[in-house]
């Protein structure tokens, strides 16, 4: 039932977007055009009266006086006025449904942890999803209203649409936790009468983990800690899942598939690392070190080996891969942000770091050299996790590792254990030769 | 040769409008309709030349002020009053008689108790008057009964308005007066709009579009009586066009 109301709601969202884009195309010609009669545009009661009123205003004067008085810019503004006051109200009316209505409803439902509640919980995300997009068309449709806004004695309701965009990006940000949630509990066999919940859970805890690490939010949100365990528990069942469903595959093809859910932990860990360490964010870095720490204290040699297979299996598949272009795609999110911090990818791949960011260790010079041609993930385990494995009694087998691995393993191997542990705290910049003993 | 200034013949016109014989008269100023009569009030009431000032060529202007406020006097409503200010009275006066009665005379006479120099002009209000054989007379109570006084011709003066605005006046009232008399007000009869099938909406648009274009030559809005269905632009073009009618 929530899952079909919720449908309904997304279906609202895209009529207004629809809407909006409707009257934006040759918007004002049409507006002159269906005051003097023609039908160009199905309109909301209140500019549709609006226009049938100056349509016979109209009318009216040209009875009396023969000819029309009232100008085009006139006419232009007193339809614009009544769209937008009629599209900001819709808007505001429909987020308000959502948040005093639907969610309260939906919420407990989603609480229940049942498909039910991830069918639901997956429809609310794509609302909001539907709502950035309709919040644009509507921010374009209200920039062209203003721009035949000439008498500025004429006052208009507030259009901006900064609150709108905050509560939208409120209520996203109340899903996470519970999507990470679905993650972890709800089953995991695909029936293929219903949604894949957990596919979809998986899918977007990752990706809201990985703009949270991407955002530079300060403080780092309170639940980031438990949804990155609840993460971590997600992939193992996802790796569960596509052991007893994805098989009669060429066993490369299927240890890449199997080990992918791995991968995109360590892909999410490594970004955490790299972009913790270039912006000092000692919080972000401990939440991550705790949460891996914990991994390893219980069973090192088993994490360790997980991951080196995932690398293994995954280098050894020559060819594009689902699983591949998500990573690439998430890889490109994540050095796009880095380019935010200006750490260009040309100047990462082909500059001299040394000399352009000479306030980088050159630790962290060489892992963003690293990235810029190759993966986040291997950067993380090579930087991190290995040594904290060997730290805890895990054994390395050097057969295990591919020949790119070993070298990375070896480039950053020099470091002591100390030094090690020092990579996930804040870099504190010191004399130059400090952070530089790495390379 | 230039003929002398006599006494006033005519009657003062706040005396006449109080004496009770002449008030069957005076009904026809009083039954020209509520949009004949809102127009009247309206070349009152807006006044284009609301900054005019005079200028006097030969004398001071203190004695210049003091003939012109002299002469116009009467049209003053607040005794004494600065010539400056008289003017635009003496404009919506002829206005306004030139829309109730189509035409606009005054009596020009010697007032010899008069504490201004120079002559006056005596308001003669339309509805006392009457024209007969090439003469002007006026209503004049006398013992109790009604008399038609003749007025010097010598004294009288006829103001016109420019052009044919005067006779556009006075055809815009007439209009008006034929359409108030159809204006449908009456509750009851719309309470019974839906039995009895008429369409007073119809009715109604009908009647403002003809209000319209009667008042279309200059510029009045109805105090926007008619203009219900016009847009704010078409309201304002009316305005500033009956602005500059009566001047």
């Amino acid at each position: 039932m929530v899952d079909f109301v919720a449908l309904a709601y997304t279906q609202a969202v895209l009529g207004l977007q629809d809407y909006a884009y409707a009257l934006i195309a040759d918007f004002p010609h049409w507006v002159v055009a269906q005051a003097h009669g023609k039908s160009a545009r199905n309109l909301g009661p209140l500019p549709a009266e609006l226009l049938g009123n100056i349509q016979d205003a109209l009318k009216f004067e040209k009875a009396v006086e023969g000819h029309r008085v009232t100008s085009d810019a006139n006419i232009k503004q007193l339809v614009a006025r009544a769209i937008a006051t009629e599209a900001i109200d819709e808007a505001t009316a429909l987020m308000a449904t959502f948040e005093d209505d639907f969610w309260l409803w939906a919420s407990r439902v989603i609480d229940r942890d049942t498909p039910a509640g991830g069918a639901a919980l997956s429809r609310l995300d794509e609302a909001l999803h539907k709502w950035e997009m309709t919040l644009s068309a509507l921010s374009t449709l209200f920039d062209q209203c203003e721009a035949v806004h000439r008498d500025v004695d004429d006052r208009w309701p507030d259009l901006s649409l900064d609150r709108l965009e905050a509560r939208r990006a409120a209520l996203q940000n109340r899903l996470r936790a519970p999507i990470t949630m679905v993650a972890t509990r709800v089953d995991v066999d695909m029936n293929p009468d219903r949604p894949d919940v957990f596919g979809w859970a998986f899918y977007r805890a990752h990706q809201d983990l990985l703009e949270d690490v991407l955002s530079d939010r300060t403080p780092v949100r309170a639940d980031l800690e438990e949804r990155l365990r609840g993460l971590v528990v997600a992939t193992d069942r996802a790796g569960s899942r596509l052991r007893t469903t994805v098989q009669r595959q060429h066993y490369r093809v299927l240890g890449s598939l199997w080990s992918e859910p791995t991968l995109m932990l360590l892909q999410l860990s490594g970004v955490a690392l790299v972009t913790g360490l270039a912006r000092q964010r000692s919080d972000l870095l401990d939440v991550f070190e705790r949460v891996w720490g914990e991994l390893l204290d219980a069973d090192a040699q088993h994490v360790l080996d997980a991951a080196l297979a995932a690398l293994v299996m995954d280098d050894a598949l020559f060819g594009l891969s689902p699983g591949k272009i998500n990573r690439s795609s998430r890889h490109l999110q994540a050095m796009a942000a880095l380019e935010g911090m200006g750490l260009s990818r040309d100047d990462l791949e082909y500059g001299d770091l040394e000399e352009s960011r000479p306030d980088l260790s050159t630790r962290l010079a060489a892992m963003l050299s690293h990235v810029a041609y190759s993966d986040f993930e291997d950067v993380f385990v090579a930087t991190w996790l290995v040594p904290g494995a060997r730290r805890r009694g895990a054994v390395l087998r050097d057969d295990a590792l591919g020949a790119r691995l070993t070298e990375l393993i070896e480039v950053f191997s020099d470091a002591t254990e100390g030094e090690t542990r020092r990579q996930a705290e804040p870099y504190v910049a010191g004399p130059r030769g400090d952070g530089r003993e790495g390379s | 040769m230039v003929t002398p200034l006599q006494p006033r013949v005519s009657m003062h016109a706040w005396a006449l409008s109080a004496a009770l014989e002449t008030q069957n008269v005076n009904i026809r100023g009083k039954s020209a309709g509520l949009s004949a009569w809102m127009l009247g009030e309206d070349f009152d009431n807006r006044h284009y030349a609301y900054e005019m000032g005079l200028e006097y060529d030969g004398v001071d202007y203190q004695r210049g002020d003091h003939v012109i406020s002299g002469l116009l006097r009467e049209l003053g409503r607040h005794g004494r009053e600065d010539a400056a200010r008289l003017f635009p009275q003496l404009v919506s006066a002829v206005a306004r008689d030139h829309l109730m009665y189509g035409r606009c005379m005054f009596e020009l006479f010697e007032d010899a108790d008069s504490d201004t120099p120079g002559p006056r002009l005596g308001v003669l209000p339309g509805w006392s008057l009457k024209h007969r054989w090439g003469g002007t007379f006026q209503a004049t109570p006398r013992a109790g009964k009604l008399e038609w006084r003749r007025l010097p011709t010598t004294a009288l003066i006829e103001l016109r308005l420019p052009g044919r605005l005067g006779k556009e006046l006075y055809r815009t009232r007439k209009f008006l007066q034929v359409l108030d008399a159809h204006r449908a007000g009456d509750p009851a009869v719309w309470a019974t709009a839906q039995s009895t099938g008429y369409d007073f909406n119809t009715h109604r648009n009908s009647l403002d579009e003809m209000a319209a274009r009667a008042t279309k030559s200059i510029g009045w809005d109805g105090r926007e009586l008619f203009l219900e269905r016009a847009t704010n632009s078409y309201r304002t073009y009316r305005r500033l066009q009956f602005l500059r009618a009566p001047g």
